[in-house]
C-alpha cells in the first residue's frame, strides 16, 4: 500500500515536472520554426561558371600582367623587408652626415646630389654641436651645377652669436635671357652660361629664435659666355644682346657688404598655417678690376600665412621688392637685376612668377605679389595633399619713375602638391599667363 | 609475338615508374597541392586602391551593373535566405544563444599561455617601434604576444581581444586570443630565436636585445606587461584569402568570395566593432584535419587595430570615414574648395584635436557614426557589393546580441578601469541598435516566418527590438499562385497584422508565392519586398529583396 503511494506520488511528481517543463517552454516552442532556416540546401547548388566570368571580364585581362608583376614584386619587397633596409641604410648614411638629395626640375629634369656634414661623417658631432663643417654637391640632368662648403659656429658662448665661412661654385649652362625691361618679347630668347664663384663671411646674431640680424661680405666672381644653345640663339648672337647694350656681358667680378635681418614666425618652414616672414636686405656691390660695377641692392620679402578657421584652409601671402641702384655711374650687370619668371625655386635666380617662363624678366627692380589659397583634399596618418589656387602678379622695372601699373604681368593656375609630416615631396602645378601655359612638378613650394 | 611482348615489358616498366613516382595518383584528396597565396599591406593597398580602382568599368558585368542599378544577388545563400555553415562561416550565437561564460570565452584551442615557467621567445618582431613575440610556454604551446603601443596601455590588447570574441560569436573563424600578464624575467630567448627589428635584417634575438624591445612597451602599476596571446592555429598555413575569386585548388570552394555573403557583411560586422583594418593581409587559410577530414579553413587574424585602437595609438581620425586613398572624398573636397568640412574633420574638431578619452579606449564614439558611409581602409568590391538583404542579414545577426551579451564579451579585454569596460559596452551597444535601426530600415525587416495552421504568420524585427511602432503599419500582400516556374497573381490585399491567413488559397493551389511589402506609418513609401514560397502547406522558401 505505502509502496503504491509512493509510486503514485512519484508518478505524480514526474507529471508535474514534464507540465512545468512544458508551460515554461511552451512559449519557446511557439518561436520555433518548422523548418531548419540554416539547411544546406542552397538555393544555387552549382558553383557559377568560370566561362561566364572570363567573358565579362575579358577587357581586364591585358592588364592584368601588370597587376601579377606588380603584386609579386610589392610582396617580395613586404616579405624580404626591403624596404626597411632602404630605410634603414638610408638613415644610417644619414647618421654619418650624409644627405642624399633628389628633387625635380621639371617634368623631365630631376637634380640630384648630396649634403655633408662633416663633423657627423668624423662621429664628432657630440664634442662639437655648434660647429659646422659641412659640404654640398648638386648637379641637374640638363641644367646646373653646384657645390660648395660652409664652416663656422653658432650659439657662440651660449649666445646667438654666429660666424660662417661659405664657398660655392655654381655653373649654369643654358639660362634663358628675353632682354631687358617689362616690354621684352618672349620671342627674342636668347641662352646665355653663367658661372659663379663665391666667398663669403657672415656673422650673425639672434637673441630669439625669431630674430636674426646677419652682416655678410662676399667675393663673387661670375662668368657670362654663351651657354648651351637649346634651340636658341646664343646672347652675344642676337644684335639686340649686344655687348654694348647689355651691362656685364662677359661676367663681373664684385665685392658685396650686405646686412640682412630676418623675424620669422611660421610654424612650419613648409605648408605653414600661420604666422609669417619678413625679410629686409641692403647690400653696397663694387666691380674689381675692370668691371663696372657698381650698385646698392635693397630687399624686402614678407610672406604670411592665415589659418581659415582650421589648419586644412590657408590663405598664403607673398610679396617681394628689390631695387639695385647705380653708384657714382657704376652699373647694374645684367645678372644682378631683379628676375622675375618661373616657379620660383631657386629665388636668388628668378622669382616666382608661374605663368612665365624662367628669368623670364629682368631690369633694376622688380615687384612681385603672390596670393595663395591651399587647402587640404585628402589626409591619411602625416600624408597630406593639398590644392592650391595661386595668382602671381609681377612687374620690372628700371627707376621707380618708370613703374606702371599697366606693365604688371599676372599669372594664375591651379595645384597639387603633396606632403608627408608637414614636408613637401611633390607638387604639379599648371600656371597660365599672356605667354602661355606652364606645368611644374616640383619638389617644394615656391614660399 | 616477341616484339609485342617487348612492348608489353616497355608499358610496364612505364606503370611501375609512374606508381613509384606518382604513388598518390588517383587519390585527389591526398594529392591536393595547395598553394601558400602570399598576401600583405603593399600589395592590398596597390590592387585595391589604385588597380581595381581603375580597372572597375572594365569588368563588363560591373559596367552592365552600374549602368542598370542591378545589384549582385549573394550566391552562396541557402532556400531561407541565411548563410549555411562552411568553411568559413558556422551560425553561432545567432543560431542557438551562446551563454555568457561562452561569449566571454570565444574560441578555445587549447589553454592560455601557463601563468608559471619560463617563456621561452622563438621569434621576435620589431614594426614601427612595436615589438611583438613568438613565445612557447612551459607546456610546450605556442604563442604570439601583441603588445600596446607605449603610452595606450590595454588600448590595443583590449581591443584585439574583445574584438576576437564579436567574430567569433557572429560566426568566423578566429585565433584563440587572451589577455595575459607576465614578468619580465619569464621571457628566455631561445638559442636559435631571430628577430627582423626596423633595420629589415634578421637578427639574433639574444637577451639584451630582448631587453632593448620591453623598453618600448608598456607596463602595468605592478610592473607586468600585458599581451594578447594567440595560439598559434595548428595546421599548415596557406596564406591570405583573397576577397574577390576564389582559391583554385580547393575544390570546396566554390563561390566567388565577392559573392559569399559573409564576406560582404564583414563591412557590416566590421562597422559594428570599427575594424576598419579588415582586409586580406589579415586572413589566413589554414589546411586542418577535422574529424578525419582534411579541408582548408579560413579564418580572420589581427584585430587590434578595432574600437578605439589604431596600429600605433588611438585611431586617426580619418579611419573610418575614408578608404586609404579616397577619391571620391578628396574630390568631394576638391570641388568644396576646403569649405566643405568632412564628418570625420567635424568629429575631430568637436574632440578638440585630441585624443581626450582613456588610452585605454583611444578614439571610440558613436559621434558622426553612419552605418551607410562606414570605409574600411581599403574598398573591396565585395564590401561595395553588399546589397539590402546581405545587411539585413548581417543587422539580424548583431541585434542577437542583447546588451548583456555584449558586456559579457568587452569583459575578455580585462581592463583594469570598470569605466573604460562600461564605456566601450556602452558605445557598442548604441552601435548596434544605430546599426538595426538602419539595416531594418533599409530592407524589409520581417523575420521568423511560420504556418500556423494556414495562417502565414511573421515577425516584424524593427517592432521587435523597438525601433518602430506597431501601430499604423500597413503590410501589402500579395498571393501569386505558382504554376511550374511560371506566377499567377490571385489577389492583394493590405493587412495590418504580421499574419495573413492563406486557407482561400491554399485550397485551390499548392504552391503560393508570398510577397510582402511593408509600408510604415510615416514614411509612406513601401518597403523592398520579401518573398515567402509556399509550398504544401509549408514554408519552403525566404527572398529578401537585395
Amino acid at each position: 500500500m505505502g509502496r503504491m503511494k509512493h509510486c503514485r506520488t512519484s508518478f505524480y511528481k514526474v507529471a508535474f515536472f514534464f507540465l512545468g517543463v512544458l508551460f515554461i517552454a511552451s512559449p519557446l516552442f511557439a518561436q520555433d520554426l518548422s523548418y531548419d532556416r540554416y539547411t544546406e540546401t542552397l538555393r544555387e547548388p552549382e558553383a557559377p561558371s568560370r566561362v561566364g566570368r572570363s567573358i565579362a571580364h575579358f577587357l581586364v585581362y591585358p592588364f592584368e600582367i601588370i597587376r601579377y608583376g606588380t603584386d609579386k614584386t610589392l610582396v617580395a619587397i613586404e616579405k624580404h623587408h626591403i624596404d626597411k633596409k632602404v630605410k634603414w641604410i638610408y638613415e644610417k648614411i644619414q647618421s654619418y652626415g650624409i644627405s642624399p638629395h633628389l628633387n625635380f626640375v621639371s617634368m623631365s629634369n630631376r637634380s640630384y646630389g648630396a649634403d655633408i656634414d662633416f663633423i657627423r661623417l668624423v662621429q664628432k658631432k657630440e664634442y662639437l654641436p655648434d660647429s659646422t663643417l659641412s659640404g654640398w654637391v648638386r648637379w641637374a640632368e640638363d641644367g646646373y651645377f653646384r657645390a660648395g662648403g660652409k664652416v663656422g659656429w653658432s650659439l657662440i658662448k651660449g649666445t646667438g652669436l654666429r660666424t660662417f665661412g661659405i664657398a660655392n661654385y655654381e655653373n649654369r649652362h643654358e639660362e634663358h635671357f628675353y632682354g631687358v625691361g617689362p616690354h621684352s618679347s618672349a620671342g627674342d630668347g636668347a641662352v646665355f652660361s653663367w658661372e659663379e664663384t663665391k666667398l663669403e663671411y657672415q656673422l650673425g646674431y639672434s637673441k630669439t629664435p625669431e630674430w636674426g640680424i646677419d652682416g655678410k661680405f662676399s667675393y663673387r666672381n661670375v662668368n657670362i659666355s654663351g651657354g648651351r644653345d637649346g634651340g636658341r640663339g646664343q646672347i652675344g648672337e642676337i644684335p639686340t644682346f649686344s655687348e654694348e647694350r647689355i651691362p656685364g656681358f662677359h661676367g663681373d667680378s664684385f665685392l658685396t657688404w650686405k646686412l640682412e635681418v630676418i623675424h620669422d614666425t611660421r610654424n612650419q618652414k613648409e605648408n605653414s598655417t600661420i604666422g609669417g616672414m619678413q625679410r629686409f636686405g641692403f647690400s653696397f656691390n663694387e666691380g674689381l678690376n675692370s668691371s663696372l660695377a657698381r650698385f646698392f641692392r635693397y630687399e624686402t620679402e614678407v610672406s604670411h600665412y592665415f589659418r581659415l578657421g582650421a589648419d586644412r584652409r590657408v590663405l598664403a601671402f607673398h610679396f617681394y621688392g628689390e631695387h639695385n641702384d647705380e653708384v657714382n655711374n657704376g652699373q647694374v650687370p645684367f645678372h644682378q637685376m631683379a628676375k622675375l619668371g618661373g616657379y620660383g625655386t631657386s629665388p636668388h635666380m628668378s622669382h616666382t612668377l608661374r605663368g612665365y617662363d624662367f628669368n623670364r624678366f629682368f631690369d633694376e627692380s622688380a615687384l612681385l605679389f603672390n596670393i595663395e589659397y591651399r587647402y587640404t583634399i585628402w589626409e591619411y596618418r602625416d600624408y597630406k595633399l593639398d590644392t592650391v589656387f595661386f595668382w602671381d602678379e609681377g612687374q620690372v622695372f628700371g627707376e621707380f619713375s618708370e613703374f606702371q601699373l599697366s606693365d604688371f604681368r599676372e599669372s594664375y593656375g591651379i595645384g597639387f602638391r603633396l606632403s608627408v609630416a608637414n614636408v613637401m615631396f611633390l607638387a604639379l602645378e599648371v600656371a597660365h599667363g599672356d605667354e602661355g601655359t606652364n606645368l611644374y612638378v616640383k619638389g617644394s613650394s615656391p614660399f | 609475338m616477341l616484339k609485342e611482348a617487348a612492348h608489353f615489358k616497355i608499358f610496364a616498366w612505364f606503370v611501375i615508374a609512374g606508381l613509384a613516382l606518382f604513388p598518390n595518383m588517383g587519390n585527389a584528396d591526398q594529392a591536393a597541392n595547395y598553394k601558400k597565396n602570399d598576401v600583405g599591406l603593399y600589395r592590398d593597398v596597390f590592387d585595391q586602391n589604385i588597380y581595381y580602382e581603375g580597372t572597375n568599368f572594365l569588368h563588363l558585368e560591373r559596367l552592365y551593373r552600374a549602368i542598370f542599378r542591378k545589384k549582385s544577388r549573394s550566391a552562396n545563400i541557402n532556400i531561407f535566405d541565411e548563410v549555411p555553415d562552411s568553411n568559413f562561416f558556422t551560425n553561432r550565437h545567432a543560431r542557438t544563444r551562446l551563454n555568457a561564460r561562452e561569449l566571454e570565452e570565444g574560441f578555445r584551442q587549447g589553454a592560455p599561455p601557463s601563468s608559471n615557467g619560463k617563456l621561452t621567445v622563438t621569434k621576435g618582431k620589431f614594426e614601427g617601434l612595436h615589438p611583438g613575440f613568438y613565445v612557447r610556454d612551459d607546456k610546450g604551446d605556442e604563442y604570439l604576444l601583441k603588445f600596446d603601443p607605449l603610452d595606450y596601455f590595454e588600448l590595443a590588447t583590449g581591443a584585439e581581444t574583445v574584438a576576437n570574441r564579436f567574430l567569433y560569436a557572429i560566426g568566423y573563424n578566429v585565433p584563440q586570443y587572451d589577455v595575459f600578464y607576465f614578468n619580465a624575467d619569464r621571457l628566455v630567448p631561445a638559442p636559435e630565436a631571430t628577430t627582423v627589428d626596423d633595420t629589415g635584417f634578421c637578427k639574433k634575438l639574444d637577451q639584451a636585445k630582448l631587453e632593448e624591445y620591453l623598453l618600448y612597451l608598456p607596463q602595468g602599476d605592478d610592473g607586468k606587461y600585458r599581451a594578447a596571446a594567440s595560439n598559434l592555429l595548428k595546421g599548415e598555413n596557406l596564406g591570405g584569402f583573397s576577397f574577390a575569386g576564389r582559391r583554385k585548388d580547393d575544390r570546396e570552394d566554390i563561390y566567388d568570395h565577392q559573392d559569399r555573403r559573409e564576406i560582404r557583411a564583414l563591412r557590416v560586422f566590421s562597422s559594428w566593432i570599427n575594424n576598419n583594418d579588415v582586409r586580406e593581409g589579415n586572413t589566413l587559410d589554414v589546411l586542418v584535419e577535422e574529424n578525419g577530414r582534411s579541408f582548408i579553413k579560413h579564418y580572420l587574424i589581427d584585430f587590434n587595430a578595432s574600437l578605439g585602437a589604431g596600429s600605433d595609438g588611438a585611431k586617426p581620425p580619418m579611419f573610418t570615414h575614408e578608404y586609404m586613398i579616397d577619391y571620391g572624398e578628396a574630390t568631394k573636397a576638391f570641388l568644396g574648395l576646403g569649405l566643405w568640412q568632412k564628418p570625420w574633420q567635424k568629429r575631430w574638431q568637436e574632440a578638440g584635436e585630441t585624443f581626450s578619452q582613456s588610452p585605454a579606449v583611444g578614439y571610440f564614439d558613436n559621434r558622426y557614426f553612419d552605418p551607410s558611409k562606414y570605409k574600411t581602409q581599403l574598398p573591396y568590391f565585395a564590401f561595395k557589393d553588399l546589397t539590402r538583404a546581405d545587411g539585413f542579414w548581417a543587422a539580424r545577426i548583431i541585434m542577437s546580441f542583447t546588451d548583456d551579451d555584449i558586456r559579457a564579451m568587452v569583459k575578455a579585454g580585462e581592463y583594469s578601469e570598470p569605466e573604460d569596460a562600461d564605456y566601450i559596452a556602452q558605445t557598442l551597444i548604441e552601435r548596434r541598435d544605430i546599426i538595426g535601426r538602419y539595416w531594418f530600415s533599409e530592407s524589409n525587416p520581417l523575420d521568423k516566418f511560420s504556418m500556423t495552421g494556414d495562417a502565414l504568420t511573421f515577425n516584424n524585427l524593427a517592432v521587435d527590438y523597438g525601433f518602430e511602432s506597431k501601430e499604423g503599419i500597413t503590410y501589402h500582400v500579395k498571393i501569386i499562385e505558382k504554376i511550374k516556374k511560371r506566377g499567377k497573381e490571385l489577389e492583394t490585399i493590405q493587412i495590418s497584422q504580421p499574419s495573413v491567413d492563406l486557407g482561400k488559397w491554399l485550397s485551390e493551389a499548392g504552391s503560393l508565392d508570398i510577397l510582402i511589402k511593408t509600408e510604415w506609418a510615416q514614411q509612406g513609401e513601401l518597403s523592398p519586398m520579401v518573398l515567402v514560397e509556399i509550398r504544401q502547406g509549408k514554408v519552403a522558401g525566404i527572398i529578401h529583396e537585395d
